[in-house]
């Protein structure tokens, strides 16, 4: 089971049909089940291989609101945000998120090769954001473009965080991520873990 | 949210604006008319008759002129929106985009500009259950235009249904075409709409065609009772 954490304003459900409905059709064709669950759930979801954080429209900044659930705090399974979601991942581990607008197509370089690109060195991806990220060195950075960070990963757990949208022609990006799910154990949750910095929330509030 | 639908008279923007009525109020539409034949975002035939649908759905429509120059196009489209701003207080746009690129990143800037919401209800969807759903929803659609191989004259004015669905998923990988006709395929124009109050009969049309190149081009056209 993949839970895909909705990071899209709630009362607003057509944004669903445009950042939710893709990643979760994307998961159900690679033939894994879907779980779509508020950001702001109080559910800790059971059997699950990994967890998709997805976007969310350039007006809509509710999920800096809500952050990541404490349940998924406490999760050591593989994570995958995408952009909205990759925010909330670089906070969480103590970054901080920056002004950076950008809308349209942009060429993403690779900087670490990692099994989620596959070899891939460089390819075009869909951009949509108000925000880039500025993460800590708790954090690896695995890819590029000229304006700043693009894909992230923590470096105690396969967490992965990408700014730009893999479901807009780049689904082997998901794939991979899936792929990675599927090599890890079920219920991946360490409940001694708690925030691991534990101001992020407070942090986070105090800059909205 | 009060919302301005982009009309370009085809499907996939009616359709987004029946999804976009089941959880937001739909205040007005808003038409470009390029009169450019090139232009990548706008021209369409029978762009006049979304006056028609317009009346038909009981919606207000503001129709904006371009000369359909590329880039400089999409200012026009911001002083259209801005108008729909003005005029009904719109809070955000709503596009048919499935999957272009260079469509909705043009809106989104727009939007993004205006400190707009943009909304693109098909983005991403997949293209064969959207078609059936359509034809279930008692979209009546026929084919306005066909600008590739291999679309011959016979296409134009034709209705989709399910049998068109089918004809266009055996031919798809051999022509390399899009099942929706967003990679300018062919274009498509809406006679009804489950939210239509009447429903648009064609009284007069021609076709024009030549070289896999074709337009159905509706000279007369008038409401009537569903």
């Amino acid at each position: 089971m993949i839970a895909i954490l909705d990071c899209t304003r709630q009362d607003l459900p057509l944004l669903k049909r445009e950042f939710v409905s893709p990643v979760v059709s994307i998961v159900e064709r690679s033939g894994h089940q879907a779980m779509i669950l508020p950001l702001a759930t109080t559910e800790v979801p059971v059997n699950l291989q990994g967890v998709i954080l997805t976007g969310t429209a350039l007006m809509d900044d509710h999920y800096l609101l809500h952050g990541i659930p404490e349940w998924l705090m406490k999760w050591t399974g593989p994570v995958l945000g995408i952009c909205a979601g990759m925010q909330l991942i670089v906070i969480a581990g103590g970054g901080i998120v920056i002004p950076s607008e950008k809308i349209g197509m942009t060429e993403i370089m690779v900087t670490s090769d990692e099994e989620i690109f596959s070899g891939k060195e460089r390819f075009n991806a869909w951009e949509l954001h108000q925000s880039g990220v500025m993460p800590t060195e708790s954090m690896k950075i695995l890819a590029r473009s000229e304006a700043g960070v693009q894909a992230v990963r923590c470096a105690d757990r396969p967490w992965y965080g990408v700014l730009f949208h893999p479901e807009v022609r780049n689904e082997w990006i998901i794939i991979n991520f899936l792929e990675i799910c599927s090599q890890h154990p079920h219920n991946n949750y360490d409940l001694e873990i708690q925030w691991r910095h534990p101001n992020s929330q407070k942090l986070l509030k105090s800059r909205l | 949210m009060r919302l301005a639908v982009l009309l370009s008279g085809g499907k996939d923007s009616l359709y987004s604006c029946w999804k976009a009525m089941e959880s937001d109020e739909v205040v007005c539409f808003v038409t470009i008319q390029s009169h450019n034949p090139e232009s990548y975002m706008f021209h369409t035939p029978n762009i006049d008759l979304t006056r028609l649908q317009a009346e038909a759905a009981e919606i207000p429509l503001i129709e904006w002129q371009t000369e359909g120059l590329e880039e400089i196009e999409l200012d026009d489209l911001e002083a259209a929106v801005k108008e729909a701003v003005r005029q009904y207080g719109v809070e955000g746009v709503v596009t048919g985009a499935i999957q272009s690129v260079y469509q909705a990143a043009r809106v989104q800037r727009i939007c993004n500009h205006l400190h707009l919401w943009s909304f693109n209800p098909l983005w991403l969807c997949d293209q064969e259950n959207y078609l059936r759903d359509l034809i279930e929803n008692r979209f009546e659609v026929i084919i306005a235009g066909v600008f590739s191989a291999p679309f011959d004259d016979t296409w134009l004015g034709r209705t989709i249904d399910h049998h068109f669905v089918d004809q266009l998923i055996s031919i798809r990988d051999r022509y390399g075409i899009s099942l929706t006709g967003e990679g300018g395929e062919y274009e498509s124009f809406v006679c009804d709409a489950p939210f239509f109050t009447r429903r648009i009969a064609i009284t007069d049309s021609c076709r024009a065609y030549k070289n896999h190149n074709g337009s159905f081009l509706i000279s007369g056209a008038e409401l009537v009772a569903k």
